[in-house]
């Protein structure tokens, strides 16, 4: 079995004028959690809207699996069956939708039946919904009663940090082999950011790879096994998090070119 | 936002049981009882006056239910719909079948309440196309004449029986929805708009002028009545010691297929299918990563509405017996999308009440004549203002949490431990 759950090869987007990920060469290896860092605007998200197909590559490819499919020749959605969910840096929940039905959601790929069977709903049909939520259940209880108590809530009733939560669960619904965590953290506590980052462990040890794009160094350096920094859409360096953090091309983009590796990007970071 | 207690909120889903049940089925069925002869009062009256009187009082009694000191018995009424749906089904469709019984004096009344079913139908169907899956579809009025023409050039070329030919019409008006699905895949919101508001005023012209398929402006004439074995549709229903005017017919059977439409809508609703279509509605993007076929759904929300729409027409043709151009104008595809946001978009009985209320209203001031469209204009602004989520909005089921499982993640412990384990293993970039 390859090392590699997934890779890209050259992989190139232009936006008119801006090329915001250049021949981009990453890999996803199989049972790791990866950090993607990168200042702001550095093609982060734009590389996971690649991977997920919101956007098509102008050159390059992406591999997924094993054996290795082509994923810019799936739409989004088969992408999701193939075995890749996302969470969004600005989140995006369906807010009208109650909490377990955010997660249902994320089961659709699975779930089998047609106009007839929905009409009728045979006995085939209502076994399906009742292991639908009970698989529901077990996926929000990830979160402890965070989420279970505001069960049959609508999403925009939750707060700040229980949407991220019911992203992930939602992601987590479609069983995913890759996730990929869009800044978890962004705009949570420092009680909260830990929290996420004990999320993100157990969500790893249950067996899923793990892609996540985070600026608390904190975060990257509690869960990341490997750390790729990329900037101008190019990446500029790749390793553990501590060759990551004094690569000096590292800290040329993240302060310019005359700043010292005291100086580093995090928040808080130790040294 | 401080999280619910925990057991409170599993208590408050649990189904209820014994005495307090009955006490539900009891308030649901008097309240919808109660609406009903309300609303059949409504009708009798002839007189404009009183009518007005009897729609302030209307009104009135609506607003204190909401606000007033009543409020409390609106709430009680309420939980009890909650838990005592099918009650209030079966309540509501006795009397709706006792109606023409009721009515059997004044067959115009029969014919409007036919009308309304009709429309009952065909707003339950822009529901699926614009209350599930929010797709803004201006050129409705394209399927009802799709299934109209459909039924009536069978019938009157080749004589298919309508039982057939209602069928054959709701499937060609899915093509129709089919058709337009594909463009309107490319634009959202109000350009989806523009583009179904375009393709319902080319496909008018077309009927216009496509004399061997749809006669041009003369339209299809004398088509013939549905009729069950010997029984012709324009002969008075005889129901036992009843003996209902002909229009009774048309009544029992639009009123038929308008509940078979709800029940199919409400299934779908709460099947996967229409959840995927909510989740499109709500974000398109984050339904098309979370597995939904956006592209899939979006063409199956344009047929399957479209098929009611056609089914509608169909029913709407052998009834008058004439089909033409002039049936389904952009007028005609405003007046189904008005029923369904005035009524709440996304519920069916919404739907359906904006449905019969909107044919009702203005065949009732009639004696205003040009004022009435007026007046309907006012009361509409007014209310989209006042309630723009429609006059009965969506209300989500409660699912029960799977309790066995449930159970099996022993997470009954109070209080949420997380909480605690989290800050014991405070020590984590601390």
């Amino acid at each position: 079995m390859p090392r590699n759950l997934l890779w890209t090869e050259r992989l190139t987007i232009d936006f008119g004028g801006i090329r915001a990920v250049d021949g981009l060469d990453l890999e996803v290896r199989r049972d790791e959690v990866l950090a993607i860092i990168g200042p702001n605007g550095s093609g982060k998200t734009t590389l996971f809207n690649l991977i997920a197909h919101l956007y098509t590559p102008t050159s390059g490819k992406i591999h997924f699996g094993n054996p290795p499919v082509d994923l810019a020749k799936y739409a989004a959605h088969e992408i999701n069956a193939l075995g890749v969910a996302r969470t969004f840096q600005t989140i995006r929940l369906f807010p009208n939708l109650t909490v377990v039905e955010n997660v249902l959601i994320g089961m659709n790929a699975r779930l089998k039946g047609g106009l007839i069977s929905a009409v009728l709903r045979p006995p085939r049909t209502r076994r399906q919904e009742t292991e639908a939520e009970e698989e529901a259940l077990e996926i929000l209880s990830l979160f402890g009663h965070r989420l279970i108590s505001m069960y049959n809530e609508p999403a925009f009733t939750l707060s700040y940090a229980n949407r991220r939560r019911l992203e992930i669960a939602r992601a987590l619904a479609s069983r995913p082999k890759l996730l990929l965590l869009d800044e978890p953290a962004a705009g949570m506590n420092p009680n909260e950011t830990r929290e996420v980052m004990e999320d993100i462990r157990r969500i790893h040890e249950g067996g899923r790879s793990i892609a996540v794009i985070e600026h608390d160094m904190n975060l990257v350096e509690g869960i990341a096994h490997r750390v790729v920094a990329m900037d101008h859409g190019v990446k500029i360096a790749e390793g553990s998090y501590r060759e990551v953090r004094a690569d000096p091309e590292v800290i040329k983009a993240y302060l310019g070119s005359g700043a010292n590796a005291s100086g580093m990007p995090a928040s808080g970071a130790r040294t | 936002m401080p999280e619910k207690d925990f057991v409170a909120c599993q208590a408050a889903i649990e189904p209820q049981k014994g005495p307090r049940r009955l006490v539900d089925a009891a308030i649901a069925g008097t309240a919808v009882a109660a609406l009903c002869v309300a609303f059949a009062v409504g009708l009798a009256i002839r007189q404009l006056p009183y009518f007005v009187v009897y729609l302030a009082a209307a009104i009135a009694i609506a607003l204190l239910l909401r606000r007033g000191p009543m409020a409390g018995i609106a709430e009680r009424v309420g939980a009890a719909f909650g838990s005592s749906r099918p009650t209030a089904v079966g309540v509501l469709v006795l009397a709706l079948a006792a109606y023409p019984i009721l009515f059997q004096g004044n067959p115009y009344l029969i014919q409007v309440g036919a009308l309304s079913a009709i429309y009952v139908i065909m707003a339950s169907g822009l529901n699926i196309t614009l209350g599930y899956a929010g797709l803004l579809d201006i050129g409705f009025a394209v399927y009802f004449g799709a299934g109209a023409y459909t039924s009536a050039q069978l019938a009157v070329n080749f004589g298919v029986s309508f039982w057939i030919g209602i069928v054959l019409g709701g499937l060609c008006a899915s093509i129709f929805g089919f058709i337009v699905a594909w463009p309107a895949l490319r634009v959202h919101d109000h350009y989806l708009g523009l583009v179904t508001l375009g393709y319902g005023l080319m496909m008018n012209l077309l009927a216009r002028n496509l004399r061997f398929l749809t006669n041009g402006t003369d339209g299809v004439i004398n088509i013939p009545p549905p009729s069950i074995g010997a029984h012709d549709f324009t002969r008075p229903l005889i129901l036992g010691p009843l003996t209902l005017p002909f229009q009774a017919n048309f009544y029992y059977l639009a009123l038929a297929i308008a509940l078979i439409t709800c029940f199919v809508s409400y299934r779908l609703r709460e099947s996967s299918l229409g959840r995927a279509w909510e989740a499109i509605r709500e974000d398109e993007i984050a339904a098309r990563c979370s597995g939904v076929n956006a592209r899939g759904m979006k063409i199956l929300a344009f047929s399957t509405g479209a098929f009611f729409g056609g089914v509608g027409g169909s029913i709407f043709a052998h009834m008058i017996g004439y089909i033409g151009p002039d049936s389904f104008t952009f007028l005609e595809s405003i007046t189904v999308l008005v029923m369904v946001v005035l009524g709440g978009a996304g519920n069916i009985v919404g739907a359906a009440l904006g449905a019969v209320l909107l044919v009702i209203i203005p065949e009732r001031f009639r004696e205003f004549q040009e004022l009435r469209l007026l007046l309907f204009g006012v009361a509409l602004v007014l209310l989209m203002i006042g309630r723009p989520q429609g006059i009965l909005p969506r209300r989500r089921a409660r699912r029960l949490l799977p309790q066995e499982k449930l159970a099996a993640l022993s997470l009954g412990e109070a209080g949420p431990g997380r909480n605690a384990r989290a800050s014991s293993d405070g020590t984590l970039g601390a």
